[in-house]
C-alpha cells in the first residue's frame, strides 16, 4: 500500500514545488539579507487586513444578494445568454476603466481605505455572486421546491434552510475575496492614499525605494504564510446534492434583484461604452496599426488558449494528485506571489527571447491563476468526490481506472468551466506580461501604450476588443466541453 | 477538387502578392543592433518604429527593440541579457534614472558638446556617458472652459476650490510624478517643502501609478487639472483638432524633464549604436521624436516653422541639474514617509 | 462548421493522435515556408545551387536529371516560388485541416522531389516526411480537429 502511494506523494511534492517556483527561484536569485522593519510590517499588515476584511463582507453581500438574480436569470433567460460573464466582466477589465466607471456611480468617490473596500468590492461581488449561485442552486434547489410545496414562507425559507446550509460556503467565498484583497495592488495604490499601504505596496516599497528584492520576498513569503494559517481554520463546506435541471427554485430566484444589479452595471458600463464608442470615431487608426493590432490579437489569443489549456493541464493533475491530506490544505491555503515577483522570477530563469517570453507568461499566469481558481469551488468540489474514489477504490479499481471512468467524467465541466475562465482573465492580463514580454506582444500591452500616448479612446476601444476576444475563447472551452461531454456519454 | 484548386491558387496569389509588397529582405549575415527602451518609444506610436526604418535604410542592419516595464526592470534586465544577448543602445532613462544606471552599469563615454542646442539645455550634455535627445516642461494642464480660475502657483493648488479637482502620480512609479516631487523642493525648500506635501496629500484626487492613468481621468472628466507637459495641449490641437485645453504657467519655474540615450560598455554594435544616436540627433530624427513624443527637440534647427517652436520660447524654467543617487532616495523616502502619515504622526 | 471541427473528436477521435503529428507537421512546414519567405531565397538562386550541387550526386533517374538541369534551375525564381508556395499550402492545409488529402498528395510530390534535390544531408528527413504526408493521404487526416470533417459530413467522397 506505502509503496502504491509513493509515486503520488512524489508527484504531489513535484506539483508543489512548481507551485512555489516564483520563491525558491528569487531566493536563490538575491542573497537573503534583509533589513525587517516590524513596525512598518506590522502596519502594513493591519491595513492589509482591513481592506481584506471589509471588501469580503461586502462583496459577500453584494454576492448574496446577487446570487437570487442570477438564478432568476438563468431559470428564464439562459438559452439565449449567459449572464454570469456579464457579472464577471468587472474582474476582466482594465483598472483605469473600473475606476472611471466607479467614479461616474459614486461622485464624489471617496479616496483612501473606503474607496480601495469599494472597488474591491465591485469588482468581485459579482464573483461571489455566481459562486454562490452554483452553490444555492446545487444545494437549495430540491429544498427550495419542496419548501415552496409545503407553504414554508421566504424568510423562513432563507433562515432555517439557506443560511445553515450554505454559511460555510459564504466563508469560503469570503475567504476567496479577502486573499485577492489582502494582495491587491495597483488598487490601493491609485486610491489608497498614504494610509491605505498594504503589504503588496510595501513589497513594492521595498523593491522600488530600497531595491531590496530579498526583504520583498521575504514579506511575500510571510504574508503567504499567514493566509495558509488562516486557511487552515476548517470552513470547508460539505455536502452537494445533485441538481434536477426540471427544479424550479422558486424560492431561491428574486426578479428585483436581477434587475437592480442589472441596472446598476449597465450605469457603471455605461461610462465605459462611451469611451468604446469615442474610441469608434478614431476607426482610421486601425488601419494605421493593423500590423500591431493583427500580432496583438495573435499574442493574445496564444496566451489565453495557452493558459486555458496549461490551467486544464494543471486541474487534471491536481484532480488525479488530489487527495484530502497535507495536499489539498496546501493548495487550499497557499497564496501565489504578486504579479511583480512572480514576473520577475520569469525574468530572470533562462533566456528571454520570442518562444520563451510567450511560455514564461503562460506559466506564470498558470501560477497566479491556478491556486484562485482551486480556491474558487474546485478543492471542494473534488473533496466532495472523495466517498466516490472511496466506493470504487473498495470495489477493486485502480487509481488509473478511478481517475478516468469515475472522477474525469464528474469533473470535466468544471475544469474547462475554470480552464475557459482562466483563459478569459488571461486575455486582460497586464502585470505579468509586462513584466516579461519584450514587446507588446498582447491586446492589453498594446491598448496600455496607447494609453501612454493620449489615446484613451482607442485603448478603450482595442479593451473592448478584448473582451470579445476573451469572451469567444470562454465559449471556445464551453464548446470543447460539449463535445467532450459528448464523447463521454457516447 | 474544386476546394483544392481554390486553395492552392489562393495560397499562390497571396503569396505572389504579399512578395511585391514586402520590405526588403533581411540578410542573414547583417549586424543587429539592440535597442532597450520603454514601449511608449520603442512601439509604432512612438518614435522608435520611424527611426529604425530610416536607419535601417541606411545601416545595412536590423534594429531590435526590447521593451522593459519600468527603469528597474530595464537595468535588471540589461544586466540579465546584456552580457548574452547584447545590450547595445538604451533610450528613454531621465534625469533621475542617470545615477543608478551608472552605478549598476557600465556605460561608455560619448561626447555630442558641440551639438548645436539651445543653451538652457546644455548642463544635460554635462554628463559624459549619455546624451539627451528630447525634452519638456512640467506643467499642470487643464481646459478652457473650466469655470473654477486657473491656478497661477503650486500653492493655488491648495485653495479649497481645487479639492479632488487634480489628479497627480506617484512619483515612486512615474517620472513626472517624481518630477513635480522635485519641483515642490525646489520651489519651497525642505521644510516648506514637506508641509506642502502633507496638504497636498488630502488635496489631490489621487496619485496615480502612471502619468496615463492620470491623464485618463483628465480626459474622462473625473478630474479638472492633471500634471503633465507643456506641450500636451498641442496634441490635443494637432491631431484631435481640440483647441480647448491648456497648460498653465506657474509663478515657480517650471522643471524640465530630459529623456537621455546612453551605450552599456559591454555593446556588442557599439558603432552602430552611435551611429543610431547619431540618427536620433540629427535634424529629421529630432523631427521625428517631436512630432511622435510631443516633447521639445534638442535640437534647435528641428522645432523652426513648427507649432513648438512658439511654445519653446516659454523661459520661465527651473535650472537643469542631475540628481545623486542619495538625492534620489531623500525625495522618494520623504514622499513615502509624508504619504504614509509618518510626518503626521510626529 | 466551429460545431463540426468540434464535434470532430466525438465521433473520428480515434484520429487524434494522428491530428496532432498533423498539427505538429503544418507546424514545421510553416516556420520552413517564413523562414524561406522572410530570407533571400526568392531572390537569389539559392536553390538553383543546392541542385547543381546535389543533383548530380543523387540516385534519380536521368529523365528527370535532364528536365531538372535544363527546364528547373534556368527557371529558378519560379521553382523558388512553387516550393515555398506548397510549403504555405501544406501548411496551412495540416494547420486547419483542410483540404489534407490532395495537399497530402502534393506532400508526398514535393518530399519526392526534396529527397532528389536537396542533398545527403536531407535525405532521411525527406523520406520520413514522405511517409508522413503518404499516411496523411491515406487516412484522410482533416477528418479530425479539421475543417475537412464538415465537408466530409456532407459531401463525403475521396477528397475529404
Amino acid at each position: 500500500m506505502q509503496n502504491r502511494n509513493h509515486p503520488q506523494s512524489i508527484s504531489q511534492g513535484l506539483l508543489v514545488l512548481f507551485l512555489l517556483s516564483p520563491f525558491l527561484v528569487l531566493f536563490f536569485h538575491f542573497q537573503m539579507t534583509t533589513r525587517w522593519d516590524w513596525n512598518e510590517f506590522l502596519w502594513a499588515l493591519k491595513n492589509s487586513i482591513w481592506q481584506g476584511f471589509w471588501s469580503a463582507v461586502l462583496s459577500c453581500i453584494g454576492g448574496l444578494l446577487l446570487a437570487p438574480g442570477l438564478i432568476f436569470c438563468e431559470n428564464r433567460f439562459s438559452k439565449w445568454f449567459n449572464f454570469n460573464i456579464f457579472f464577471l466582466l468587472p474582474n476582466f477589465l482594465p483598472n483605469l476603466f473600473i475606476l472611471i466607471g466607479l467614479m461616474s456611480l459614486i461622485d464624489p468617490f471617496p479616496m483612501g481605505s473606503v474607496g480601495v473596500v469599494i472597488v474591491h468590492a465591485f469588482i468581485n461581488f459579482g464573483l461571489c455572486g455566481v459562486i454562490l449561485k452554483e452553490v444555492m442552486k446545487t444545494k437549495l434547489s430540491k429544498l427550495s421546491d419542496v419548501s415552496f410545496i409545503l407553504g414554508t414562507s421566504r424568510g423562513h425559507f432563507y433562515l432555517r434552510v439557506v443560511w445553515p446550509l450554505i454559511r460555510k460556503d459564504i466563508l469560503q467565498v469570503f475567504f476567496l475575496v479577502f486573499v485577492t484583497a489582502f494582495s491587491s495592488f495597483a488598487i490601493p495604490l491609485v486610491v489608497g492614499g498614504g494610509k491605505g499601504i498594504n503589504l503588496e505596496i510595501l513589497i513594492f516599497e521595498k523593491i522600488k525605494i530600497y531595491n531590496d528584492w530579498s526583504t520583498a520576498v521575504l514579506i511575500s513569503g510571510v504574508q503567504s504564510l499567514m493566509l495558509f494559517a488562516f486557511s487552515l481554520i476548517n470552513f470547508s463546506a460539505n455536502t452537494v446534492v445533485d441538481v434536477n435541471p426540471h427544479l424550479q427554485s422558486r424560492y431561491l430566484e428574486s426578479r428585483l434583484s436581477f434587475y437592480l444589479f442589472s441596472f446598476l452595471y449597465l450605469v457603471f458600463f455605461y461610462s465605459y461604452f462611451s469611451g468604446v464608442w469615442e474610441g469608434v470615431a478614431s476607426w482610421a487608426d486601425f488601419e494605421l496599426y493593423t500590423e500591431e493590432i493583427t500580432s496583438g490579437i495573435i499574442g493574445t489569443l496564444t496566451i489565453a488558449i495557452g493558459v486555458g489549456c496549461g490551467i486544464f493541464a494543471l486541474l487534471m493533475l491536481i484532480t488525479r494528485l488530489h487527495q484530502t491530506n497535507w495536499f489539498h490544505r496546501f493548495l487550499n491555503g497557499y497564496v501565489a506571489p504578486s504579479t511583480a515577483l512572480i514576473g520577475f522570477a520569469f525574468l530572470v530563469l533562462g533566456p528571454n527571447t520570442s518562444l520563451y517570453i510567450l511560455a514564461k507568461i503562460i506559466l506564470g499566469l498558470m501560477l497566479s491563476y491556478v491556486i484562485y481558481l482551486y480556491k474558487m469551488g474546485y478543492g471542494n468540489y473534488l473533496i466532495e468526490l472523495q466517498r466516490y474514489k472511496e466506493k470504487a477504490s473498495l470495489l477493486g479499481a485502480n487509481d488509473n481506472l478511478i481517475f478516468w471512468k469515475v472522477i474525469f467524467p464528474l469533473t470535466h465541466k468544471r475544469m474547462f468551466l475554470y480552464s475557459g475562465i482562466a483563459a478569459f482573465w488571461a486575455t486582460g492580463d497586464y502585470g505579468i506580461s509586462k513584466m516579461i514580454a519584450n514587446r507588446d506582444i498582447s491586446l492589453a500591452l498594446l491598448s496600455e501604450t496607447f494609453l501612454s500616448h493620449y489615446r484613451i479612446g482607442f485603448s478603450s476601444l482595442l479593451s473592448f476588443i478584448l473582451l470579445v476576444i476573451g469572451l469567444l475563447v470562454f465559449l471556445a472551452f464551453r464548446g470543447v466541453q460539449i463535445v467532450v461531454s459528448r464523447k463521454i456519454n457516447y | 477538387m474544386q476546394h483544392f484548386i481554390i486553395f492552392i491558387f489562393s495560397i499562390f496569389f497571396v503569396l505572389v502578392l504579399s512578395f511585391f509588397n514586402r520590405k526588403a529582405v533581411v540578410d542573414e549575415t547583417q549586424k543587429t543592433l539592440r535597442v532597450y527602451g520603454y514601449s511608449s518609444f520603442t512601439s509604432k506610436l512612438g518614435p522608435g518604429y520611424d527611426l529604425k526604418r530610416k536607419f535601417e535604410q541606411i545601416c545595412n542592419c536590423k534594429v531590435e527593440f526590447v521593451e522593459a516595464a519600468d527603469s528597474g526592470v530595464l537595468l535588471q534586465r540589461i544586466k540579465l541579457e546584456g552580457a548574452t544577448l547584447g545590450a547595445d543602445l538604451v533610450i528613454g532613462l531621465d534625469q533621475y534614472d542617470l545615477q543608478k544606471a551608472l552605478s549598476e552599469i557600465n556605460w561608455r563615454k560619448l561626447d555630442f558638446s558641440q551639438l548645436e542646442i539651445d543653451e538652457i539645455i546644455r548642463p544635460a550634455l554635462s554628463n559624459n556617458y549619455f546624451v539627451p535627445f528630447d525634452w519638456g516642461v512640467i506643467a499642470f494642464v487643464g481646459r478652457k472652459e473650466d469655470p473654477l480660475p486657473a491656478p497661477k502657483s503650486l500653492k493655488d493648488l491648495l485653495k479649497p476650490i481645487y479639492k479632488s479637482k487634480i489628479a497627480l502620480m506617484d512619483p515612486r512609479t512615474s517620472s513626472p510624478g517624481m518630477q513635480f516631487l522635485s519641483w515642490v523642493y525646489d520651489a519651497m525648500g525642505k521644510d516648506e517643502g514637506e508641509k506642502y506635501l502633507e496638504q497636498i496629500m488630502n488635496q489631490a484626487h489621487s496619485f496615480s501609478p502612471s502619468w496615463s492613468t492620470a491623464y485618463g481621468f483628465f480626459s474622462k472628466r473625473q478630474v479638472s487639472y492633471v500634471l503633465s507637459y507643456l506641450t500636451s495641449p498641442l496634441y490635443h490641437q494637432l491631431i484631435e483638432n481640440n483647441h480647448s485645453i491648456e497648460a498653465f504657467k506657474f509663478s515657480e519655474k517650471h522643471p524640465i524633464q530630459f529623456e537621455f540615450a546612453g551605450i552599456p560598455l559591454d555593446c556588442k554594435e557599439c558603432s552602430l549604436a552611435e551611429e543610431f544616436i547619431n540618427l536620433m540627433l540629427s535634424d529629421e530624427g529630432q523631427k521625428i521624436i517631436m512630432n511622435k513624443n510631443f516633447m521639445f527637440p534638442v535640437i534647435k534647427s528641428a522645432q523652426v516653422g513648427t507649432p513648438f517652436e512658439s511654445l519653446a520660447q516659454f523661459n520661465h524654467l527651473a535650472e537643469f541639474k542631475i540628481p545623486s543617487v542619495s538625492d534620489v532616495d531623500f525625495l522618494i523616502k520623504s514622499w513615502t514617509s509624508i504619504r504614509r502619515g509618518d510626518k503626521n504622526a510626529k | 462548421m466551429l460545431v463540426s471541427f468540434l464535434d470532430s473528436v466525438k465521433y473520428v477521435g480515434h484520429l487524434v493522435p494522428i491530428s496532432f503529428l498533423r498539427i505538429f507537421l503544418g507546424y514545421y512546414y510553416l516556420q520552413s515556408a517564413m523562414l524561406k519567405y522572410t530570407s533571400d531565397f526568392l531572390n537569389k538562386p539559392k536553390i538553383a545551387e543546392t541542385i547543381s550541387e546535389f543533383l548530380p550526386l543523387s540516385q534519380a533517374p536521368e529523365w528527370y536529371k535532364v528536365i531538372i538541369t535544363t527546364q528547373m534551375i534556368p527557371q529558378w525564381q519560379i521553382l523558388a516560388f512553387l516550393v515555398t508556395g506548397f510549403e504555405f499550402a501544406i501548411a496551412i492545409s495540416y494547420l486547419i485541416g483542410y483540404v489534407v488529402r490532395p495537399v497530402a498528395v502534393l506532400g508526398v510530390l514535393l518530399s519526392l522531389n526534396m529527397i532528389f534535390i536537396m542533398g545527403p544531408a536531407y535525405e532521411d528527413l525527406n523520406k520520413t516526411f514522405l511517409a508522413l504526408h503518404f499516411v496523411m493521404a491515406w487516412i484522410g487526416a482533416g477528418r479530425c480537429l479539421g475543417v475537412d470533417y464538415y465537408f466530409y459530413k456532407r459531401r463525403r467522397g475521396l477528397w475529404w
